[in-house]
Parts: structure tokens; C-alpha cells; sequence
């Protein structure tokens, strides 16, 4: 993989090529903003602090509530905006907060089948610039959310196990949970089928179509839409169908997607179609966008083995203007090269000269 | 390759001899070495040998691609990971336990003592109940005999260790037995070697449950 900054560089050339917009803002928010949305959030932990006239402010935790908050779009005048942000989230494991660096889109206004394959494009091509092993997974919310629904059948706690039990591929414990919990069997057995639906999507879609349920017709049929665009234009071959992946359904709908990279431990692209938050802000207005986490893409970086090409050792009586023209011709080779007058403790160069050598 | 965690003790060595008939073996592991890490390349497989509780990490940060362990070390450790199998091995009952009789005040919080506080709190949560967690690693039936706490959080097996000491089982909170779990991102990049593996268990759970 390249260095951060190039990947970056990669990146921020792919949305502006697909006509996004740069978008800066503050490293922090009113409070009041994160406090309104939590669950759209994935931590309720924030970092918050006092300004001078009293107001409490948090250092981002998300990037999307920002944009969406301060967006003008309109179906009919939709924005598309990239940025290049830093979020301050806890880490559920060691309960510490982490600045997490990350590089995504979001796209606001009338989200039809062009949009959603213009962000699935861009999601790809990012996924492509850091590695060529990668799988995007796709799922749609409007597929395993019904059946949860219908499954649970309003009781809070057996949802949230089911969920649990959704997310985890567990089929074992879904199907003695329902059992407990005295879920019709066709509910329940519904449910089990559609959350173990995990492979190629035309696959998938036909597996999904064998099971005849009237209400997961307009889903299956914006995935089919979906990967007809994909696949016509060379962007299938990583791309799966994975039921058993789910976001929160209170912002969430349509469809939903993460990216892998062989050796990163967890998805490093999150992403999906969110037309429930961006209506809290402008009525009618859809969304879809994603975020590509570069903080968690570190494992793929090589371990430099040396701190620079070329250490420059000079003389305390060697003219300063040959040191640095030594140092000037070395870099314009494209070698990195550190001036010092004697070899400074724990450095580690990949050759050392002296100036009078060259 | 395929990466493979196995708990430190009895149950590993039950898995291994599972996978080992399966066609993964790796004879050194159950030699009397103190190695941790064993190959069988033509098997395509690597075992780690590693504490109970540390399992469902190293699987859910990658270092192992899946890996056994307990359904009680996973619910309390929450790692975000795929539970693909439950494998039937060593089953108990997550329970709440206390003396016999006992009578809960609900006029202040339960003391509970326990080493699974996050599988009490999610429990009594879901109660509404306030509680008063106090931590311990080992011994847990002496704390309502020493009136340490009102009641425990702990696996129970028999009872045998329980009743010994006065105590009973007062509510099951979740069985508990061995499960298969991979890591999500070595699912997408491994998922044949993985569901190959998967399939084989299947096959012998069923086998046996026949017979």
C-alpha cells in the first residue's frame, strides 16, 4: 500500500472525478447535535467541552450528522460533498477514545438507481487504491429488518437478541431463542433462511427468490438493478450479497454495505443508503454515502527498515553551501537524506557519507 | 492456511482430536511440549494454543482465523465476531445462584458476585434492577455463605459444588457450550477453507447424535 498521504491523495482524485465536493469543517459541534441523535452514533461517548460564553461543545464523533445538519439540498438540487476528517470515538473494548482518521462521501438529494451505483463506483475504486484483495459485502435493510420485526413481534429484548444472533451468523442460538420466546415457526424459520443468505449476489437473489416471501420483492429487485450496473460495467467481481449484516434501522434504509481488505481484521468501509436521518433535517431529501477508515489500514503499511536513504555527514569546517549542495543533489535523485555532523544514536540510514566524498 | 486458536486444557484437547480425525492433525500438539504454535502445512493448518479467555481475541483481531471457546468467555468478552457452531462440548448453564430460601429485598440493590460482570449487568439490566457488582476470580460460592453478596453470577454445571454449599440454582440466565467463531474478514478471504471446516463438524455432531 502507499503512504497515507498518497492514498489519500488516490482517494480525494476518485470523489473529485465523480464530481463530489470538497467539504472542510470544525474538529468539534454543539453537543445538542449528537445528544438529538445518539442512536444514529455508535457510541454515546463523546468528547465534550465548555467554550468561553458557557455553550458545550463535542469534538466530532461523526462526520455524517455535520453534513446532512448543514446541507441546502433539495430532491431536485441534490449536493455531493467528500471529505478528509478526523472522528473521536471509544473504543468499546478498552473504554479509551481514539482519533480515528477517515476519508468518504455523502450524497444528498433524489438517490435512484444512478446514485446508488455512483456511490457502490466510488466505494470500489476506494476499496481498489488501498489493495487489490477486497470484497464488498452488500445487504439491504428492507430484506432481514421485516423479518426481524415480524419475528420479535414488538418485545425490545427478544429483538435485540435476534439481532445479536443475526450479526453473529449464529443460527443455532436465533433458532432456540425463537423457540423460547414462542415466535411462529414460519416467522422464525423465515428469518434463519434470509439471515444465512451470505454469497455470490446472483446466487444470493435466487436463493432469497426461493423463498416466496411477497414482501422482499421491491428489495430483491433494487439489488438485481443494483448488480445489472455493477456488473455491466466490470465492478462485480468482488462484490457479495451478506444478509447477516445489519445497521441501525431508525436511520438506515435500502441498501447498506462494507468493504474488506485481506489482512485487516474488520471492515474498513462502512457505508449505505440513510434517507431517515437526512429527512430529519430536510424533508424528502434522500442520502447514501460511506466512509473508508484509514486509521484501521496501518497493518498494511511495510515497516520501514531504515529512518532515511542517506545520512550526510559534514565537517564543523566544511562550507555550509557544499553541504547542502551534496544534500540537494542526493534529494533530487528522489533519495531522502538528513544532514548531521556525526551519526546520531539510534539512527538507522540505509548508507552513510561523508560530504567530503562527494 | 488456515489459522486456528484452541483453548489451553481438556476442551482443546477434545477439538483437536476432532479436527485431528477430520483430517487436521498435527501430532506434536498434544506431545508434552511447551511449544504454543504448530504446523501441518500439507494439512493446511496452524494451531495456537492459547488461554480460554484469550480465544475469541485472537480470533476477532485476525491473529487466528477461528477459533473454540466457551459460550460464557464469549458473551462476557463481546467480541465482534461470527458464532458459526455450536459444537455441544462441556455444556453448563450461565446461572444466578444463592442460598437456599433465599428472599430478594427489593428495597436496595442485589449485591452479585460474579466473574462475568458484564453478563450481570446485561442480565439484571434488562430487569430494571439495580445491582452492586463485586468482581472475583475464583471461589465465587463462598461470597453469599461469607455474606459477600446476596447472590452469585456463575457457570453450574452438576450443582454439585453449589449444593455443597448451601446454594441453589435460582434462575438460568443462558446455556453455555462450545462454539465455533471465525473472524469476519478472514470469513470473506478463507470462507471455503473455513465452511469446509464447518461442514466436516456438522457431519460428525450429526453422526454422533445418531448413533
Amino acid at each position: 500500500m502507499n503512504s497515507f498521504n498518497d492514498l489519500t491523495r488516490d482517494l480525494c482524485a476518485i470523489y473529485e472525478r465523480a464530481g463530489f465536493r470538497f467539504y472542510k469543517m470544525r474538529k468539534f459541534e454543539e453537543y445538542s447535535l449528537y445528544l438529538e441523535n445518539k442512536d444514529f452514533l455508535t457510541s454515546e461517548a463523546v468528547i465534550t467541552f465548555h467554550d468561553p460564553n458557557g455553550k458545550l461543545l463535542a469534538l466530532k464523533p461523526d462526520v455524517t450528522l455535520s453534513i446532512v445538519k448543514n446541507s441546502k439540498a433539495t430532491p431536485l438540487a441534490g449536493e455531493k460533498f467528500y471529505y478528509t476528517e478526523s472522528v473521536y470515538r471509544m473504543e468499546p473494548r478498552t473504554h479509551e477514545f481514539r482519533e480515528i482518521h477517515q476519508v468518504g462521501l455523502e450524497m444528498l438529494g433524489r438517490i435512484d438507481p444512478v446514485a446508488t451505483l455512483d456511490v457502490l463506483s466510488c466505494a470500489l475504486h476506494s476499496l481498489s487504491a488501498v489493495s487489490d484483495r477486497f470484497v464488498l459485502c452488500l445487504s439491504h435493510m428492507g430484506l432481514t429488518a421485516a423479518a426481524l420485526d415480524r419475528a420479535a413481534c414488538g418485545n425490545t429484548r427478544l429483538r435485540a437478541e435476534l439481532l445479536r444472533c443475526i450479526r453473529e451468523k449464529n443460527q443455532h442460538d436465533l433458532l432456540a431463542l425463537c423457540e423460547n420466546g414462542h415466535v411462529d415457526p414460519a416467522a422464525a424459520g423465515q428469518l434463519a433462511a434470509l439471515s444465512a443468505v451470505d454469497g455470490a449476489v446472483p446466487d444470493a437473489l435466487a436463493q432469497i427468490r426461493s423463498l416466496a416471501m411477497p414482501d422482499t420483492e421491491e428489495a430483491v429487485r433494487e439489488l438485481q438493478t443494483v448488480w445489472n450496473g455493477l456488473h455491466a460495467c466490470g465492478l462485480s467481481d468482488r462484490v457479495r450479497l451478506d444478509l447477516s449484516m445489519m445497521n441501525d434501522s431508525d436511520y438506515y434504509n435500502g441498501i447498506i454495505f462494507q468493504g474488506y481488505i485481506d489482512g485487516i481484521h474488520r471492515h474498513v468501509l462502512s457505508g449505505g443508503r440513510y434517507d431517515r436521518l437526512s429527512c430529519k433535517f430536510r424533508p424528502g431529501v434522500g442520502a447514501m454515502g460511506f466512509a473508508l477508515y484509514l486509521s484501521d489500514l496501518a497493518p498494511l503499511q511495510q515497516s520501514r527498515s531504515y529512518d532515511c536513504d542517506l545520512l550526510l555527514l559534514y565537517h564543523p569546517d566544511t562550507p555550509p553551501e557544499k553541504v547542502l549542495a551534496c544534500a540537494e543533489a542526493e534529494r533530487s535523485r528522489g533519495r531522502s537524506v538528513r544532514i548531521e555532523p556525526q551519526l546520531p544514536e539510534g539512527l538507522r540510514p540505509r548508507e552513510v557519507k561523508e560530504v567530503s566524498a562527494c | 492456511m488456515l489459522n486456528i486458536a484452541l483453548p489451553k486444557g481438556r476442551l482443546g484437547e477434545k477439538v483437536y482430536r476432532l479436527l485431528a480425525s477430520m483430517g487436521y492433525d498435527c501430532p506434536d500438539l498434544l506431545s508434552d511440549t511447551r511449544k504454543l504454535i504448530f504446523f501441518n502445512r500439507d494439512a493446511g493448518v496452524k494451531y495456537f494454543l492459547v488461554k480460554p479467555s484469550d480465544v475469541a481475541i485472537y480470533v476477532e483481531y485476525g491473529a487466528a482465523d477461528i477459533g473454540v471457546v466457551g459460550k460464557d468467555v464469549l458473551r462476557e468478552g463481546n467480541a465482534d465476531i461470527y458464532e458459526l457452531l455450536d459444537l455441544g462440548f462441556g455444556r453448563c448453564r450461565m446461572a444466578v445462584a444463592g442460598p437456599r430460601e433465599f428472599r430478594e429485598e427489593f428495597d436496595r440493590p442485589l449485591r452479585v458476585a460474579t466473574k462475568y460482570p458484564r453478563v450481570a449487568a446485561e442480565f439484571y439490566s434488562g430487569r430494571n434492577r439495580e445491582i452492586e457488582i463485586i468482581k472475583l476470580n475464583g471461589s465465587i460460592e463462598l461470597a453469599p455463605v461469607l455474606a459477600l453478596s446476596d447472590v452469585i453470577v456463575d457457570i453450574v454445571e452438576t450443582g454439585t459444588t453449589l449444593r455443597e454449599n448451601g446454594l441453589e440454582v435460582l434462575e438460568e440466565i443462558f446455556p453455555v457450550s462450545a462454539r465455533l467463531i471465525a473472524n469476519k474478514s478472514a470469513y470473506r478471504f478463507k470462507e471455503e477453507e473455513i465452511l469446509r471446516v464447518v461442514n466436516k463438524i456438522k457431519g460428525v455432531l450429526q453422526h454422533d447424535s445418531d448413533l
